[in-house]
């Protein structure tokens, strides 16, 4: 004789009893199912779930955008949401998304689920903007708010020069879940960096610079100076950087040298550059690197045989742009001499 | 019996329960995540298209895991391409220079010199490195030398691929991007710095301590005259006498007594002590530190520091001779003349011995 719990025994009889219950001696439900049953989670503050009155047929209402169980009555139904997805700003490695709730309440919840191939495969948009490959609820459901609103999110860690497709479902309490809404795709740009050097008078290299007769005791500009421009897309910005072959003006046939230096020509000789006249188009700020090449008046920054960053921006810029002075003050021992020269580099790079 | 029966109701409870668990089973927590990126800065040295050059390697990790590689990839470009030097002696690394790294960056901890390994076909050079416990808002960077190991693609190519950045903790890496010109050096030149030499003359006018000569050697008071010059060669002073003596040797000359003391030694031969008891006359000359630009040298024929000396200069007939020099741009370098007579007892009476010397110099530019 076989033995078994109280427990397992009431559960047994209760499938029994729901198994043949559905019939008498006058009637029978030929088909049934469960419905939208029980209390939990059927009501918001926005809206309540009225009754179950059964299914009629099991089939339910479908279009491209909706999905509908006959038969149900709600007071509020997740709407199917849309999504707005751009590249506002030649984005290498985000991309901003922007739900359009529609009439869906505020409380309601929305899932993104993004993809490369246009959804033959699918990841999903994280709590952290960033992708996974698994969808996680309710962690990675927000609110209209929670995707920033009218502002919306930027989807971080994606891949330079990439379509994403994105489309987005919603849920409200947790009876009420739409099929995913239509998609839509940008592409991320490229990492991009793109610098100028020109002089004032000079369009094309060879560049020279030239100072020109240099008065003994006094602070010289040189005649000419050189033009920056500056673009990239870099997340973090980037540097201008510039160098001197031998780190002074120097004389080959004398042997004479002047000192590149960091400090004021109004009172110290040397030579040295200063960075001037700072734009952009959009973004940035473009600005000259302090403490050192930011002076005004006569104060000049060291021209080292290592790059010193002389131009640079925190954040992606179009259009930058910058001039670079030089200055010189020779001593009145400094040799007399007609060949005193420095070769110049200009280096850049973008912070990706 | 019992036993057996009741392992029996547990193993259906286990039963059930598993068919229960699978109809919550998709919303149990699952969470596969994929990392972040690094951030990467690459900078060459050279910008200038199709040039060898070296450069710099930063990588901000996401995550703290200890960096244990790096792998560069140069971007391909559809032109005249970037060129890696596949051989990984020739990729050297350093932690210095610093300053064209971007601001905050610290040197990579544990970088390897050589590269492990470099590829032109893919473009890739792999660099071991040991950086434990990274920050994650910190760039870590290294040098790589420019002796071949990369030469840049034609100015403004168009990657076909971009280059990227890499770590061991993150194999997708960073892209980034670089900008090739077409020269990125310019020369600066002075045409001229102009050639300086100026004297200065303390006084025009030097007297014996005394009007009258005691017996034995008298030495004038002395006045300086500073040279200055640019020239880098330096400068040197020339003088001689302006009256005419025996020998052209210079003397100290008296019309009203007709008397031209001289000394006995020849004209520019070293430098002589006084001797007692007899006539004799010339200069001596002493140096000190110019304010810029070193300390100048007597000569050797009129250097007496002690005034125990004193040399011959020519007369007004004879030659300049260099009484003082320094070889090197400097500037108010002075030389004290001193007139230096010694007298006897047969040197006449008078009150009108005079001299005077000429003083001329040069830079030698």
């Amino acid at each position: 004789m076989v033995m078994m719990s109280r427990g397992l025994l009431h559960l047994i009889m209760a499938v029994v009893m729901f198994a043949t219950m559905p019939s008498s001696t006058s009637y029978k439900l030929n088909n049934y199912s469960f419905g939208n049953g029980g209390t939990a989670g059927s009501t918001s503050t926005t809206y309540g779930l009225n009754a179950v009155t059964g299914e009629q047929s099991t089939t339910t209402q479908t279009g491209t955008a909706y999905k509908e169980g006959s038969g149900n009555n709600y007071t509020q139904n997740a709407q199917v949401v849309t999504l707005t997805f751009t590249n506002p700003s030649t984005y290498y490695n985000k991309l901003l998304l922007v739900v359009n709730p529609g009439t869906n309440a505020s409380d309601a919840l929305y899932a993104v689920a993004i993809s490369t191939d246009n959804f033959t495969t699918t990841n999903y948009v994280k709590s952290d903007n960033t992708i996974t490959s698994s969808l996680t609820y309710p962690t990675d459901y927000r609110t209209y708010a929670g995707w920033g609103s009218a502002s919306g999110t930027l989807v971080i860690g994606l891949i330079p020069n990439t379509t994403y497709y994105v489309k987005a479902k919603t849920i409200q309490g947790k009876y009420s879940e739409t099929s995913y809404g239509p998609v839509v795709s940008v592409a991320t740009s490229v990492p991009s960096l793109t610098v100028g050097i020109t002089t004032n008078l000079l369009a094309v290299g060879p560049y020279t610079i030239s100072f020109g007769t240099l008065v003994i005791g006094a602070s010289n500009d040189a005649l000419d100076f050189i033009k920056i421009t500056y673009a990239t897309n870099a997340e973090s910005g980037g540097d201008v950087y510039i160098a001197g072959q031998n780190g002074s003006l120097s004389s080959a046939r004398t042997g004479g040298t002047i000192p590149s230096v960091t400090g004021n020509l109004s009172s110290v000789s040397g030579w040295g550059a200063q960075g001037t006249s700072v734009t952009q188009s959009s973004g940035g700020p473009f600005s000259v690197t302090a403490p050192n090449y930011n002076g005004s008046s006569n104060s000049v920054g060291q021209v080292s045989t290592s790059f010193n960053s002389i131009f640079n921006t925190t954040a992606p810029v179009v259009g930058g742009a910058g001039s670079i002075l030089l200055k010189a003050r020779p001593t009145n021992v400094t040799p007399a001499a007609g060949d005193y020269g420095e070769t110049l580099t200009i280096s850049a790079a973008g912070r990706f | 019996m019992n036993r057996t029966f009741a392992k029996a109701g547990r193993l259906s409870l286990v039963a059930i329960a598993a068919l229960i668990m699978q109809l919550f089973i998709p919303f149990l927590a699952s969470t596969a995540t994929a990392s972040s990126p690094n951030h990467a800065v690459v900078r060459l040295d050279r910008m200038s298209a199709t040039m060898a050059t070296g450069g710099s390697i930063c990588v901000m990790p996401q995550s703290s895991s200890t960096i244990s590689s790096v792998t560069v990839v140069f971007p391909t470009t559809s032109a005249t391409d970037f060129v890696v030097n596949g051989t990984n002696t020739n990729w050297t690394t350093t932690n210095t220079p610093t300053s064209g790294w971007p601001s905050g960056a610290v040197a990579m901890g544990g970088i390897v010199t050589p590269a492990a390994s470099a590829n032109n076909g893919t473009k890739t050079v792999v660099f071991t490195t040991n950086q434990t416990t990274p920050s994650t808002s910190t760039y870590y960077c290294f040098n790589f030398g420019s002796s071949s190991t990369l030469t840049t693609s034609s100015a403004g190519a168009t990657p076909s691929v971009y280059g990227s950045v890499a770590t061991n903790a993150d194999t997708t890496g960073a892209q980034y991007s670089l900008s090739i010109v077409a020269s990125d050096q310019l020369a600066l030149t002075a045409t001229i710095v102009p050639p300086i030499f100026t004297m200065s003359f303390a006084a025009n006018t030097d007297n014996f301590a005394t009007n009258t000569l005691a017996l034995g050697l008298n030495n004038s008071t002395g006045k300086a005259v500073s040279a200055s010059t640019n020239a880098s060669g330096g400068w040197v002073m020339w003088a001689r006498g302006s009256n005419v003596g025996t020998s052209s040797k210079q003397s100290l000359k008296s019309v009203a007594a007709s008397k031209q003391i001289q000394s006995a030694s020849a004209v520019n031969t070293a430098a002589h002590p006084y001797s007692a008891g007899t006539e004799d006359y010339g200069i001596s000359t002493t140096t000190a530190a110019c304010t810029s630009g070193g300390t100048p040298t007597a000569d050797p024929a009129y250097d007496s520091a002690a005034d125990t000396k004193l040399g011959v200069l020519a007369d007004n007939t004879g030659a300049f001779y260099r009484v003082a020099a320094l070889t090197s741009a400097s500037d108010t370098c002075p030389v004290t003349f001193k007139f230096v007579a010694g007298i006897n007892v047969t040197t006449p009476a008078a009150g009108d011995y005079t001299d005077t010397i000429t003083i001329v110099g040069a830079g030698l530019f």
